[in-house]
C-alpha cells in the first residue's frame, strides 16, 4: 500500500508544479484574424478600416445598384431566366424578393459608425488625416441613409456600432423626413468641414462628391434654395465612382444583371427607352450604350456597353465575362449634377437658364440642341430634362429615383407593366397601388426585429 | 507575439497536464497460490466442424487460463472434478463444462453475436457484458465483415438501435451521417465521438473496417460522460484487432463487385419535350429548325452519364505473436469506380497494431494506422441535374464523335463528368502509444498519446472546352489543408474485490489535446498550359484565402464502480473539461453521471423463472454531457480581413458573427432506463431502452437584428429535447450442430423537439422553420391546394371561402356561383399574388392568413424532416459450410423536400425539360382539372419554394444487403496447405420499397437546420460482387 501511495504522488508531483501551465495552454487567441484590442492602433489601421467601408458600399451595390435604381424604371424589362426578374419589372416584389434585404447597407453603415467612434482614439493619425477619413465615414453613411430612406421611406437609425451584448439590438423605424435632416444632412455637412480638399481621388470620397451628395438630397427633398452645386467649371467628369477588381473584389454581379460574355442577362433594355436613344440621331450616347445593330432584329439587348473599354480590334468593348469584369461602378458625374442644377432652374422659373445647361450636354454628346419654346410648361420642360436624364445616366441608378421624385411613377410605369402583362397573359392590373413604391422591407428582417412594421400594403 | 503560440506545439504545457492530479485509496495486495491437480485437455470446434484458434480456456473463477492454438487444441491444468471449464471466445456463445471424471473435454461453440460473458469496452477500460449499467450496444467483426462495407458507417447501418446512419450520396469516398438518439444541438456539431484503441481524434474514413475487431456505441449519458464536454451526441468505441500467441496467421481477403444506378428517375423524351414546348408556347410554335441535329437527338441522359462501376478490394493482414509480444497488421487497397463516369474514390489503408508484455508489471505498445486516398468527385450539378434537367432533344456529341459544348444555357453532362476536375488527394497518418504499469495485481498505470497528421490537396480544374465565355477561357485553383493533432493521457485503473461479496472498480486520470487546421486557397485564370495545372500555370490570379485556427483542452475525469455480488451495481462517472473556445470565465465544464443497475434473476425470489430466464437485468442511469463543437474563437470579438478589399487595400472589418465572450459549454442532461432479458440458454435476448434527452444552453448563431450591421451572435441559450424508445431483440430458433438460424430486429423511435431559443426568435429559412415548441426540421412553405381550372374560379366570398363558377352548357363558365352547392349572389373577392391577379392554371394556395394577397403570411409548416422510426432486421443461417445472411434497414414517416424536382418543374427557363408527369398533366386550356399548373413561366411563383407540390414521404424499406458464403471443407482446405478458405457472393441495396420518386428516399442528417432537403445527389448504387478469403 505504501509503495503505491508514494508512486501515485510520484506522478501527482510534477503535475502539481506545472498546473498553472494549463491556463496559458488554453489560452488560444485567433491566427488569422483580429481581435478586437489589436486593432485601430497604427495610421495604416485607420486607411485599413476605411478600405473596408468602401468595401461594404461595393458589396452593398454589386447586386442592387441596378435593381434599386433602373431595373423598376422604364429602362429595363425582365429577361434571362427566373422569376425575380419579372417580379422586379412588374411591381411584384414581396418581403422575400432578395434584393428588398438591406443587411449589406447596414453592414456598411455599421462600419462607417465603427470608424467614426474609433478614428478619435487613434493617436498615430494627424488631425488633417483623421478628420479626412472621418470625413469619408460620415459621408458613406449619410449615403447608405439616403439609399435607405429612398427605398423603404422610415428606417431605424444607428449612429454608433452595436458594441455589446448587453446593449439593446432592436430599434423602431425613423420617420423619413427626420433621418434626412437629422442624420443625412447633419453627417454630409460635418463631412464637408472635415474632408482634406486637397484630395481629388475619384475611387474615394472627395469634397465633389460631398457636395453632390448633398445637391442629390436637397433636390429630393425639393429644397431648391438650400441646394449646393459643384462649380462646374470643375470640369472633371466622374466626381466619385466605385472602384473594382475581380480579383480581388470577386465577381460583380453588374455582369449578371446586365450582360457578359458568358450568361444571360437578367434584364434586358426596354424598348421604350430603345426607341428614345434611336430617335437621338448624332448622339454619341446611343452607340456607345449599346449594340445599335441589334436594333430591330429578335435579339435581345442585355449589354450595356458604355461601362466597358473600346476594343478597337473588333470595333466594339470588350464585353467581359460574368467573373471577370472590372467595371468601375459610377455614382456621381458632373453631368448628374449639372441636370440636377437645371431641373432645380426650371422648377425655380429659370427656363432659359433649365435648357442652356441641357443644351450644353446634347451639345457636347452630339445631340441636336432643344428649343426651348417647345415646352411650354414648367412640367414638359421638366419632362424634356429627365429624358436627357435618363440618356445621359442610363443604367446608373438614377432613373426611377427620378420618376419618384418628380412624382411620374404611376404615369411611366403603369402603361408599361400593362403591356408585359399581357405579354404574359395575365390579368392587366398595372401598377395597381401607389404605396408600392416604396420597397417592403424584408422578412428576414422582420423576423429579426419585432419592432419593425412593414410598409402597407405589403403587409396586407 | 500574437502569431508565436502556432509554434508552440506539443511539449511544454502538454506534459504538465498530462501527468494530472490524482487521489488513489489505499490498496492491500492478495496474492492466492493454489495447488493444481488435474490436466484436462481437448479440442474446440465451431458449429462447421472447423477448430477455433484462441478461444480463452479458464477455469471459473480463477484469473489464470489458457489460450487454444491453430488447430484448436488446448490443455489447463483444473483444481478438482467439481472445476467448471468457461470457454470464451469473441463471435460465440460461452460455453460452460463441468470436468467430472472426464480427460477430455472437447465443446463445440456456437456462434452468437450478444454475449453476457463478453468483455465491452467502455472509456479507460473495460466492463463484463452483464456488468454494464448503461446503454451500450456491441457490434462485433462477424456482423461487419458480413457485409463486405467500404467504411465504417457502411459497416454499422442498421445494426444497433438508436444508430442512425445515412450516407451523404452514392459517390464514391461520400462520407455518412452519424448520429446516436436524435440531435441534440443546432450548431454545435451532431457527429459522436470516435474513440479508437483508446484514442480521439484517429482520422475515421483512413480506417480499414475489416481491421475492426468490435464497435461499442455508448448512448446514455451515463456512459458517455467519461468523455465530458464531447460525448453529448454519444460515443462510438472502435477496437482493432490484435494479434494472439500463435504461429502467424495471414489472411487473404479479395473481392470485387459491379455496381449500377439503383432508381433511375423517370424522364422526358423526346417526343414529351415537344409536347411541352407545344403547351408552353400555348399551342403553336413547335421546334422550328427540325433539320438541325443540334436539336434532334432524343438522349437518355441518364444512361449516358453513368456506368457500371467496378469495385475492387484487396486486403491482406498478419497477426500472430510470441510470448510477450503479438503484432497484427493489415493493408487493403480499395479501388471504387463510382457509377458516374469518371468519379472514383482509390484508398490505400494501412495499419500496425504491436504490444509488449515482457513480464506482468509492465506493457506497451504501438498503433500505427496510414491511409491515402485520391479520389475525383464530380460536380453533382454540373453532371446529374444537367442530365436530368437538358432537353433530350439536344446533342451530346457531334457526328465525328466529340463532345458538344454548353447549348442553350445548358451544359453537356458528359463533356463535364469527363473534363471538369474536382481532385482529392488526402494523406492521413495517426500513431498511438501506450505504456501501462501494473504496481500491483489491482492497481494499473496507463499512460498514453496519440499524433494524428491529415493532409489534403483539392485540384479544381475546368478546361476551356466547358467554358461559357466568349473567348472561352479556363480557370481552376488548388485548395490545401493540413491537420495536426495530439492528445496524451494519463489516467489509473484500480480493481478490486473485497471478499466474496464486494468489488469495485476506479479510474481516475487526465487528459489535454491541441487541434490545428490551416488551410489556403489559391485559385486562377487562363491557365499557360492545360497541361500544367500546378500553380504557376494560371496567368492571373484570382482569390486567395487561408485560415489558420487551433483549439486546446485539458480534462480530468473519474469512475467508480461498485458491484455487490454481480447482483447490484453501481457506475459513476466524472469529467471536469476546460477548452480554450469558451470564454475565460466559462473555460472549466462539469460532467457527472452515476447508474444503477439490478440483476433480479439473480434474486432468490425470482428462483420460479429461472427455467427459462437466463438473465434479467433493470437498468437506470442519469448524467451530463457537453458540446464544444463550435468555431476556434467564437467567444472573441474580431476583425476579419482578406476578403473586404477595395482600392488595393485589405480592408479589416469586424467579423459578421458577433463574439460572446461569455460562451460557454452546451449541457446535455439524459435520463435512460433499460431492460435486459435473456432466455431460453440465451437463445433469445431482448434490451428495450427508453431515454430522455434534454439538451440546455444550446450553442449557435443566433440571428440579430440586420441593422446593428451584423448578421447573428454566438449564443448559448434555448434547449432541445430528444425523446425516444429503442429495442433490440436477439433470437436464435435453431441451434444444431449443423444448422443455425440467428435473427435479430431492432427499433428506434425518435423525436427532436425544440423547447426554447434566445430571445423566443425562432428561426425562418426559405425551407425550414425552428421555433419554440415546434419539432426540429419543420418545412414551411405553402400548401397547395390544386389549380383553377377557369379565370374565374378564383372566385371567393366575404370569409374567403372558395366559390364554385357555374358552368354553362357551352362549357364555359357563365358568371354565376355557387358556394357549397347553394347559388351565391354576394360580393365576389379575388386572390392575387405577388401582384397579379391569379387565373386559370394557377396554383391554389391555401390563404392561412384569410385575406386577398397570398404572400409569405401564407406559410405554415407542412411536414417533417424526422423519421418516426428507423428499424434494422438481421437473418443469419448456417448450413454446415454455407452461410446466408441479410438485413433489411427501415426508416419511417420523414419526409423529403424533393427540391431536384422542384427544380425540374420550375419553368423558369425554356431548356429545362420538366417531368414527364408534369409535361402530360400540366394545365392547358380552360377547365383542365388537374395538379399541375400552366406551362408557363407568368412569374405567379407557381413553383415557388417550399411548395407542398414537393413534399414526398421517404419512408422506405431497403434490401440493404445480402451475403452467401461456403466455407470450403477442412479436408481440402488442409490439402491446399491453408487453414481456412471462404468463398462468398453478395449484394448490397438490392431491392427498395418506397413511394419516393427521386433517386433515394435515404438523405443524410448533417445539419439539424437544413434536415431533408434532396437536391438530387449523386445517386446509390445496387451492388453485387463476390469474393474469396483464405487463412494461410
Amino acid at each position: 500500500m505504501h509503495s503505491d501511495m508514494k508512486k501515485i504522488l510520484l506522478y501527482l508531483m510534477p503535475a502539481m508544479l506545472l498546473l498553472t501551465g494549463c491556463e496559458k495552454f488554453l489560452d488560444q487567441q485567433p491566427i488569422s484574424s483580429l481581435s478586437t484590442e489589436l486593432f485601430w492602433k497604427t495610421a495604416e489601421d485607420a486607411n485599413l478600416g476605411n478600405a473596408a467601408i468602401y468595401d461594404g458600399l461595393q458589396k452593398t451595390l454589386t447586386d442592387c445598384y441596378i435593381d434599386w435604381g433602373d431595373a423598376r424604371s422604364d429602362n429595363f424589362t425582365y429577361s434571362g431566366t427566373g422569376d425575380y426578374q419579372i417580379l422586379v419589372t412588374m411591381n411584384g416584389l414581396t418581403s422575400l424578393t432578395t434584393t428588398a434585404n438591406w443587411a449589406d447597407l447596414y453592414m456598411t453603415i455599421a462600419r462607417a459608425n465603427v470608424a467614426i467612434e474609433q478614428l478619435p482614439k487613434v493617436k498615430a493619425l494627424s488631425d488633417v488625416d483623421r478628420n479626412h477619413y472621418l470625413a469619408q465615414a460620415y459621408a458613406a453613411r449619410a449615403y447608405m441613409y439616403f439609399y435607405a430612406v429612398r427605398l423603404w421611406g422610415a428606417v431605424p437609425v444607428w449612429t454608433t456600432p452595436y458594441g455589446s451584448m448587453s446593449d439593446e439590438p432592436r430599434k423602431p423605424r425613423t420617420p423619413e423626413d427626420s433621418v434626412i435632416n437629422n442624420v443625412i444632412i447633419p453627417d454630409l455637412q460635418k463631412a464637408r468641414t472635415l474632408i482634406n480638399r486637397s484630395l481629388t481621388n475619384v475611387f474615394e470620397i472627395s469634397e465633389g462628391a460631398i457636395l453632390a451628395m448633398l445637391t442629390d438630397v436637397y433636390m429630393w427633398k425639393k429644397d431648391y434654395a438650400n441646394t449646393i452645386f459643384i462649380n462646374p467649371s470643375g470640369n472633371k467628369e466622374a466626381v466619385f465612382v466605385l472602384n473594382w477588381d475581380y480579383t480581388k473584389d470577386g465577381e460583380n454581379f453588374l455582369g449578371l444583371r446586365l450582360g457578359s460574355s458568358s450568361n444571360t442577362s437578367t434584364y434586358e433594355i426596354d424598348s421604350v427607352v430603345t426607341r428614345k436613344f434611336m430617335a437621338s440621331t448624332g448622339d454619341l450616347r446611343r452607340w456607345n450604350t449599346f449594340d445599335t445593330l441589334l436594333w430591330g432584329t429578335s435579339t435581345k439587348i442585355t449589354q450595356i456597353w458604355k461601362y466597358y473599354d473600346y476594343d478597337p480590334a473588333t470595333n466594339k468593348p470588350k464585353i467581359p465575362s460574368r467573373i471577370e469584369n472590372n467595371v468601375k461602378i459610377p455614382l456621381y458625374r458632373t453631368a448628374d449634377i449639372l441636370l440636377l442644377r437645371a431641373e432645380a432652374l426650371n422648377r425655380t422659373g429659370d427656363k432659359t437658364g433649365a435648357f442652356t445647361i441641357v443644351n450644353r450636354i446634347r451639345t457636347l454628346r452630339g445631340a441636336r440642341a432643344l428649343v426651348p419654346a417647345a415646352y411650354a410648361t414648367v412640367d414638359a420642360a421638366e419632362d424634356a430634362i429627365l429624358d436627357e436624364r435618363q440618356l445621359e445616366l442610363f443604367a446608373e441608378s438614377r432613373r426611377w429615383f427620378d420618376l419618384v421624385r418628380t412624382g411620374r411613377v404611376l404615369q411611366v410605369v403603369d402603361p408599361l407593366i400593362r403591356e408585359r402583362q399581357r405579354e404574359q397573359r395575365l390579368q392587366e392590373t398595372g401598377f395597381t397601388d401607389a404605396r408600392k413604391i416604396l420597397w417592403p422591407i424584408s422578412r428576414d428582417a422582420l423576423t429579426r426585429n419585432p419592432l419593425l412594421v412593414q410598409n402597407p400594403p405589403y403587409s396586407e | 507575439m500574437l502569431k508565436t503560440n502556432r509554434r508552440e506545439g506539443l511539449p511544454r504545457w502538454s506534459v504538465a497536464c498530462i501527468r494530472g492530479f490524482s487521489l488513489v485509496v489505499a490498496l492491500i495486495v492478495f496474492t492466492t497460490v493454489q495447488a493444481q491437480q488435474l490436466t484436462v485437455s481437448g479440442v474446440v470446434k465451431d458449429a462447421t466442424g472447423k477448430p477455433i484458434e484462441g478461444v480463452s480456456v479458464g477455469v471459473k473463477g480463477q484469473p489464470a487460463g489458457t489460450l487454444t492454438d491453430e488447430k484448436g487444441r488446448y490443455s489447463l491444468k483444473v483444481p478438482d472434478t467439481k472445476s467448471v471449464i468457461v470457454f470464451s471466445s469473441i463471435g460465440f456463445t460461452d460455453m460452460l463444462e463441468t470436468v467430472g471424471t472426464r480427460k477430455t473435454v472437447s465443446p463445440v461453440m456456437t456462434q452468437g453475436s450478444s454475449n453476457l460473458e463478453d468483455v465491452v469496452v467502455v472509456g479507460y477500460g473495460t466492463q463484463k457484458k452483464r456488468d454494464v449499467t448503461g446503454a451500450i450496444t456491441s457490434v462485433n467483426s462477424t456482423q461487419i465483415t458480413q457485409r463486405q462495407p467500404k467504411d465504417l458507417a457502411d459497416a454499422l447501418q442498421g445494426l444497433a438501435p438508436g444508430l442512425q446512419i445515412a450516407q451523404a450520396s452514392g459517390r464514391p469516398g461520400a462520407d455518412a451521417s452519424i448520429r446516436i438518439r436524435g440531435i441534440g444541438t443546432l450548431q454545435g456539431g451532431a457527429d459522436p465521438l470516435f474513440i479508437v484503441d483508446g484514442a480521439q481524434g484517429v482520422d475515421i474514413s483512413g480506417l480499414n473496417p475489416n481491421d475492426i475487431e468490435s464497435v461499442e456505441i455508448l448512448k446514455d449519458a451515463a456512459s458517455a460522460a467519461i468523455y465530458g464536454s464531447r460525448s453529448a451526441n454519444g460515443v462510438i468505441i472502435i477496437t482493432t484487432k490484435r494479434g494472439r500467441e500463435a504461429k502467424p496467421l495471414i489472411q487473404v481477403r479479395y473481392m470485387t463487385s459491379g455496381s449500377q444506378l439503383s432508381h433511375k428517375i423517370e424522364q422526358a423524351n423526346a417526343q414529351e419535350r415537344r409536347l411541352y414546348e407545344f403547351k408552353r408556347s400555348g399551342g403553336g410554335n413547335l421546334n422550328a429548325d427540325s433539320l438541325n441535329p443540334s436539336y434532334n437527338a432524343d438522349n437518355d441522359h441518364q444512361d449516358l452519364l453513368t456506368r457500371t462501376g467496378i469495385r475492387q478490394q484487396l486486403d491482406l493482414s498478419v497477426s500472430g505473436g510470441s510470448k510477450g509480444l503479438n503484432y497484427y497488421g493489415g493493408i487493403g487497397y480499395l479501388n471504387d469506380e463510382g457509377i458516374i463516369l469518371n468519379s472514383y474514390a482509390r484508398t490505400l489503408r494501412g495499419r500496425f497494431n504491436m504490444d509488449y508484455k515482457p513480464n506482468a508489471k509492465f506493457s506497451a505498445g504501438n498503433n500505427l494506422q496510414l491511409s491515402y486516398t485520391t479520389e475525383n468527385r464530380i460536380d453533382d450539378g454540373a453532371t446529374l441535374q444537367q442530365a436530368i434537367q437538358r432537353p433530350p432533344t439536344f446533342r451530346i456529341y457531334y457526328p465525328d464523335g466529340t463532345l458538344a459544348p454548353v447549348q442553350g444555357g445548358r451544359r453537356n453532362p458528359v463533356a463535364e463528368a469527363l473534363y471538369r476536375k474536382n481532385e482529392y488527394e488526402i494523406l492521413s497518418m495517426n500513431l498511438y502509444t501506450y505504456a501501462s504499469i501494473n504496481f500491483s495485481k489491482d492497481l494499473k498505470f496507463t499512460s498514453d498519446a496519440n499524433i494524428r497528421a491529415t493532409t489534403q490537396e483539392n485540384l479544381r480544374f475546368i478546361p476551356r472546352i466547358l467554358s461559357t465565355a466568349t473567348p472561352a477561357d479556363n480557370s481552376g485553383g488548388i485548395t490545401s489543408s493540413l491537420r495536426g493533432y495530439w492528445m496524451a493521457q494519463a489516467y489509473f485503473n484500480y480493481n478490486k474485490k473485497f471478499g466474496s461479496d464486494h468489488s469495485i472498480t476506479a479510474v481516475l486520470g487526465t487528459s489535454a489535446d491541441n487541434d490545428f487546421l490551416r488551410t489556403a486557397t489559391v485559385n486562377g485564370t487562363t491557365y499557360v498550359s492545360e497541361e500544367v495545372l500546378t500553380l504557376n500555370s494560371p496567368q492571373v490570379i484570382t482569390l486567395n484565402t487561408s485560415s489558420e485556427t487551433r483549439s486546446t483542452s485539458v480534462s480530468g475525469f473519474g469512475r467508480l464502480g461498485y458491484s455487490y455480488r454481480g447482483k447490484y451495481l453501481f457506475n459513476s462517472n466524472f469529467r471536469a473539461d476546460a477548452s480554450s473556445r469558451f470564454g475565460k470565465e466559462n473555460r472549466w465544464g462539469f460532467f457527472p453521471s452515476a447508474s444503477v443497475g439490478w440483476r433480479f434473476s439473480e434474486e432468490k425470489f425470482m428462483g420460479w423463472a429461472g427455467k427459462f430466464l437466463d438473465e434479467g437485468k433493470f437498468r437506470a442511469s442519469w448524467g451530463q454531457t457537453g458540446n464544444d463543437r463550435i468555431g476556434a474563437y467564437d467567444a472573441i470579438q474580431r476583425y476579419a480581413f482578406g476578403d473586404n478589399f477595395y482600392n488595393g487595400a485589405s480592408g479589416v472589418a469586424p467579423f459578421g458573427t458577433f463574439g460572446n465572450s461569455r460562451l460557454s459549454w452546451e449541457a446535455t442532461s439524459q435520463t435512460n432506463i433499460g431492460l435486459d432479458l435473456a432466455f431460453l440458454g440465451n437463445r433469445l435476448l431482448v434490451n428495450v431502452d427508453y431515454y430522455d434527452k434534454i439538451t440546455d444552453k444550446l450553442l449557435y448563431q443566433a440571428p440579430l437584428p440586420l441593422e446593428t450591421g451584423f448578421n447573428n451572435v454566438n449564443v448559448n441559450v434555448g434547449s432541445i429535447q430528444n425523446k425516444g424508445l429503442e429495442f433490440l431483440v436477439n433470437y436464435t430458433p435453431i441451434r444444431k450442430k449443423d444448422l443455425q438460424w440467428n435473427v435479430s430486429y431492432n427499433m428506434s423511435f425518435n423525436q427532436a423537439t425544440v423547447r426554447s431559443l434566445y430571445d423566443n426568435i425562432s428561426l425562418r429559412s426559405a425551407f425550414w422553420l425552428t421555433e419554440p415548441g415546434g419539432l426540429l426540421g419543420n418545412f414551411y412553405g405553402w400548401r397547395a391546394l390544386g389549380v383553377y381550372p377557369y379565370n374565374e374560379s378564383n372566385a371567393y366570398d366575404g370569409s374567403w371561402n372558395r366559390l364554385m363558377p357555374v358552368i354553362g352548357t357551352n362549357g364555359l363558365p357563365t358568371g354565376e356561383y355557387t358556394l357549397g352547392g347553394k347559388p351565391y349572389t354576394g360580393k365576389v373577392n379575388r386572390m392575387y399574388t405577388q401582384g397579379n391577379l391569379l387565373r386559370g392554371g394557377d396554383v391554389i394556395w391555401d390563404n392561412l392568413r384569410q385575406d386577398s394577397v397570398i404572400d409569405d403570411n401564407d406559410r405554415m409548416v407542412l411536414g417533417n424532416a424526422q423519421p418516426k422510426f428507423i428499424a434494422g432486421l438481421s437473418n443469419t443461417v448456417n448450413w454446415k459450410g454455407l452461410s446466408l445472411a441479410f438485413n433489411f434497414y427501415v426508416s419511417w414517416g420523414a419526409q423529403i423536400y424533393n427540391k431536384g424536382l422542384a427544380d425540374l418543374n420550375n419553368l423558369g427557363t425554356v431548356n429545362i425539360t420538366p417531368h414527364p408527369d408534369y409535361i402530360r398533366n400540366a394545365w392547358f386550356k380552360p377547365g383542365d382539372q388537374t395538379k399541375w399548373y400552366i406551362a408557363q413561366n407568368n412569374a405567379m411563383g407557381n413553383s415557388r419554394n417550399l411548395s407542398s407540390l414537393f413534399l414526398e414521404d421517404a419512408s422506405f424499406i431497403r434490401l440493404r444487403n445480402l451475403r452467401l458464403s461456403y466455407n470450403v471443407p477442412s479436408k481440402i482446405v488442409s490439402r491446399l496447405k491453408t487453414k481456412g478458405i471462404n468463398a462468398f457472393l453478395y449484394g448490397n441495396n438490392l431491392l427498395t420499397w418506397t413511394n419516393y420518386t427521386w433517386f433515394d428516399p435515404e438523405i443524410d442528417f448533417n445539419n439539424p437546420l437544413e434536415m431533408g432537403l434532396d437536391n438530387g445527389r449523386y445517386p446509390r448504387n445496387r451492388e453485387v460482387g463476390g469474393g474469396i478469403n483464405i487463412n494461410l
